[in-house]
């Protein structure tokens, strides 16, 4: 009941804001600057249907919608936005709560030398080691900042920015399901190239810090939980012609919490990053080693939950179907990780060339566990680690290969080789399945595109994922027919073919057609979707199978 | 401005110095829980698919030899990290009727294992289920509350009858929807455990503890204590029988009693007791 109440009043801020705006507009004729309004709309709706053979379950609603509604008022210095969600009742696999409200709404003023925000924001300092709030509509991911920041240039080239506010959790931003803890943050980015310009210093230099704190009360009269749990982080990113590394070193003090078993080391992190690029050729390598560095606003969050850092991950974030059946996710209570990716254009004109030119892209990702050795002398510090120490098997490799070649005018073609393997006991850990042994895959994906006519193309993919472990082999097909820029239509089949259950070689077929009209799409789709097991964080959870009908809309104004 | 620069790089000093709490004695040796009436259900929803759960057993022993009888345990091995999967090793079907709807119910696998009710309370994230960081608070903050009833039990078998008696007493007027819940739990109980930090990733003959066998009270809510409402000073006495399952160990066996609020489903008082004791 409270709840709703609180929806009546917030749509009754809208409705007295939006008759402000529009008596400005009635008075524009005096000259005054009445603002704009901009904004954006999504919703994304299912059909379910139970399907006994998949495992996916009953929904006694039916139908399960997401939607939001974005609302931005500029005027001058001033910008105000609102986001309004709706989860009537929350789509299947997200863990939002079922409900509506205005979760996001903030009020910000920027000037030359500073930027007030007060309300909701997102935020990132350096890499994200200590500090990332950010939000992916699709993973039904936001980890937002309800309070107060701000930033300050007090001289070229220095930004200061501090902040104090709580976390985002699940749904609501309501103040009683906001995290637990407090958080505090100041971060510091020096463009030093920016400050110096007159000296015209060739290599471009940014240095940065961020100091985050949490605080949250401990109230448990056995166990001691620090109240203030301090993170902080020193960058440096130097950059010459095509040379460019960045450098982070990170550090958290004393942090028990669920996902760590409630031991008290100091986590650490340290992320390199170089690349080299000049025309024809891109290099990029990498290093992570990340120990104890899960940092959350609330001690006892799991999941995505109230996660206050972001590690980035090393590995390559594969887009094709079969290929995401083999992801992988930092692991924030240690790692070694460690990627390469040569990225080669063979020049136009010679023999692997052709007449368009070749692109060839290798990348290779190898990540290790920490080789950590338990702390018998003080067991609540859990485990000490050398620094380069690492597990004798890796946690994850994946190494590929996508080669690029335009045939003709009409016709192009990528080709993509692909190999994983996993540790079993991480591979368990990532997807839950009870695997006996190392997990191994080949996965070779073909993707041709065929331009019909001048703006019709028809698109072509084929995949095949080959193992002997979790569910077996799967090949896919996809046929997809676009005229650009308004209509699309797609189909496609995984066949899980080589499940060791015969009654289980299954086709999930899927299919989506879709209009594009001005700055609107429409998409409508049928989808058959496995159920899975989704870990991340020390927490298992299972994501149902579903079948049905799926409805999209997405518009801008 | 000097002046002005100067403060701000004291007060962002003292906040930086003021942010950091370093703890020498993570756990208070010399801290024991107050004497309290309340005793608490910790409901622990597990698996032995489910890898990361050994780490909340350690919490709940933890917990068990801070608030000792204060405490009681119930491990509900339910949903799909319960499942039985021979090909691996995980043979035994620990799963129950009771276990299963529980979970359904308050939709454990989606909210991720291991996860638990403390007392079926909703905390101030609006959420019954909780992690186990949080138990141990939790738990407190319960105890530190006046139980508004008792519970009395014996429990005894005889010629493979158990016989369960039960007397709850008010301290203070209840509703007509408190419902009394009776349930079996078995301790030592060794089989294959799924394990993510040890190197194998399975703990071969893990100890399984508090494992919920199955409800003595009809259905899984339990049966109402009276139709109308409750006086303060009111005493319920229930009698219930249960033909004893051959499986179950009775030497390491527990009856475990509570009453909740059938609306909000929230514990009010536990109590647990062992068999022929």
């Amino acid at each position: 009941m409270v709840r709703t109440k609180c929806d009546i009043g917030s749509i009754r801020f809208i409705l007295y804001a939006l008759m402000l705006l529009f008596s400005q507009k009635l008075t524009a004729q005096t000259k005054v600057d009445p603002g704009d309004i901009s904004g954006n709309f999504q919703m994304d709706a299912q059909y379910y249907r139970e399907d006994t053979l998949i495992g996916a379950p009953d929904f006694p609603e039916n139908v399960g919608s997401n939607s939001f509604l974005n609302l931005l008022y500029t005027r001058n210095k001033f910008q105000a936005g609102i986001r309004y969600e709706a989860y009537l009742p929350v789509q299947q696999g997200f863990l939002r709560t079922t409900g509506s409200g205005l979760p996001y709404r903030y009020a910000k003023w920027t000037d030359t030398k500073f930027e007030l925000t007060a309300g909701t924001f997102y935020e990132q300092f350096g890499s994200g080691m200590v500090l990332r709030s950010y939000e992916e509509w699709g993973l039904g991911f936001d980890n937002s900042i309800d309070g107060f920041r701000g930033k300050v240039r007090p001289y070229e080239g220095v930004e200061l920015t501090g902040l104090v506010g709580r976390q985002r959790n699940a749904f609501s931003n309501r103040v009683e399901n906001l995290s637990a803890g407090l958080i505090r943050g100041f971060d510091a980015n020096w463009n030093i190239n920016e400050t110096f310009d007159s000296l015209n210093i060739k290599t471009r230099i940014r240095i940065g810090g961020s100091f985050v704190s949490r605080y949250q009360k401990d109230e448990d009269p056995i166990q001691n939980y620090p109240e203030n749990v301090a993170a902080m982080a020193a960058r440096v990113n130097l950059n010459r012609k095509g040379f460019n590394l960045f450098v982070e070193v990170a550090k958290k003090i004393n942090d028990p919490s669920t996902v760590n078993n409630i031991i008290y080391k100091d986590g650490s992190g340290v992320l390199v990053q170089g690349s080299y690029a000049r025309k024809g050729l891109g290099i990029s390598v990498q290093a992570k080693r990340i120990d104890n560095m899960d940092f959350r606003s609330d001690r006892t969050a799991t999941f995505n939950n109230l996660n206050l850092n972001f590690l980035p991950p090393q590995t390559k974030q594969h887009t094709y179907r079969l290929a995401t059946l083999f992801p992988y996710a930092t692991q924030p209570l240690g790692e070694w990780a460690g990627q390469v990716e040569v990225a080669y254009k063979i020049k136009k004109g010679t023999r692997l060339g052709g007449k368009y030119g070749t692109s060839l892209t290798f990348n290779w990702s190898r990540i290790h566990g920490l080789d950590k050795v338990p702390n018998l002398n003080m067991p609540s510090e859990g485990y000490d680690a050398d620094f380069f120490g690492i597990s004798e098997k890796p946690f994850f490799q994946d190494i590929n290969l996508e080669i690029y070649h335009k045939f003709s005018k009409h016709f192009k073609a990528t080709l993509s080789f692909l190999y994983f393997n996993y540790d079993e006991v991480l591979f368990k850990q990532l997807t839950g399945f009870q695997t006996t042994e190392d997990v191994t895959a080949h996965v070779q994906i073909l993707d041709m595109s065929y331009k019909v006519k001048k703006k019709q193309t028809l698109r072509m993919e084929l995949q095949h994922a080959y193992t002997q472990q979790e569910f077996g082999s799967w090949a896919m097909a996809l046929i997809e027919y676009s005229i650009a820029p308004r209509y699309f239509i797609a189909i496609f089949d995984e066949y899980n073919y080589g499940n060791e259950d015969e009654d289980l070689r299954l086709h999930y077929f899927s299919g989506t057609a879709g209009v594009n009209y001005k700055t609107y799409r429409f998409q409508l789709g049928y989808g058959r979707q496995r159920a899975g097991v989704l870990c991340v964080g020390g927490v298992c959870r299972i994501v149902p199978a579903s079948n049905g009908v799926i409805l999209s809309v997405v518009g801008s104004f | 401005m000097k002046v002005f620069k100067l403060g701000s790089l004291i007060a962002l000093l003292a906040f930086v110095l003021s942010s950091c709490d370093i703890i020498d004695e993570p756990v208070c040796l010399d801290c024991q829980a107050e004497a309290s009436e309340m005793k608490i259900l910790l409901e622990d929803f597990t698996g032995h698919l489910c890898g990361n759960c050994p780490r909340a057993h350690e919490q709940l022993e933890v917990l068990k030899a801070s608030y000792g009888e204060n405490l009681i345990i119930v491990g509900i091995h339910a949903g799909g990290f319960a499942k039985v999967f021979p090909a691996a090793g995980y043979i035994p079907d620990y799963t129950t009727s009771m276990g299963d709807e529980l979970e359904e119910y308050y939709g454990a696998d989606i909210e991720g294992l291991p996860v638990g009710m403390v007392n079926r309370r909703t905390w101030q994230d609006g959420k019954v289920l909780q992690k186990f960081a949080g138990w141990g608070t939790q738990i407190s903050t319960i105890l530190a509350e006046t139980p508004p009833l008792s519970i009395g039990l014996t429990a005894v078998i005889t010629d493979q009858i158990l016989r369960v008696d039960a007397q709850v007493g008010y301290f203070e007027a209840g509703t007509a929807d408190h419902h009394l819940v009776i349930v079996v739990t078995e301790d030592s109980i060794f089989s294959k455990q799924s394990d993510y930090d040890v190197p194998d990733g399975y703990i071969p003959n893990y100890h399984h503890q508090h494992m919920l066998r199955g409800s003595i009270t009809p259905g899984n809510w339990g049966e109402q204590l009276k139709p109308g409402a409750i006086q303060a000073g009111e005493i319920f006495n229930k009698e219930y029988q249960l033909t004893w399952n051959s499986d179950w160990d009775s030497n390491n066996c527990h009856i475990v009693a509570y009453v909740i609020d059938n609306i909000t489903k929230e514990v009010l008082q536990a109590e647990e007791i062992i068999i022929n004791g």
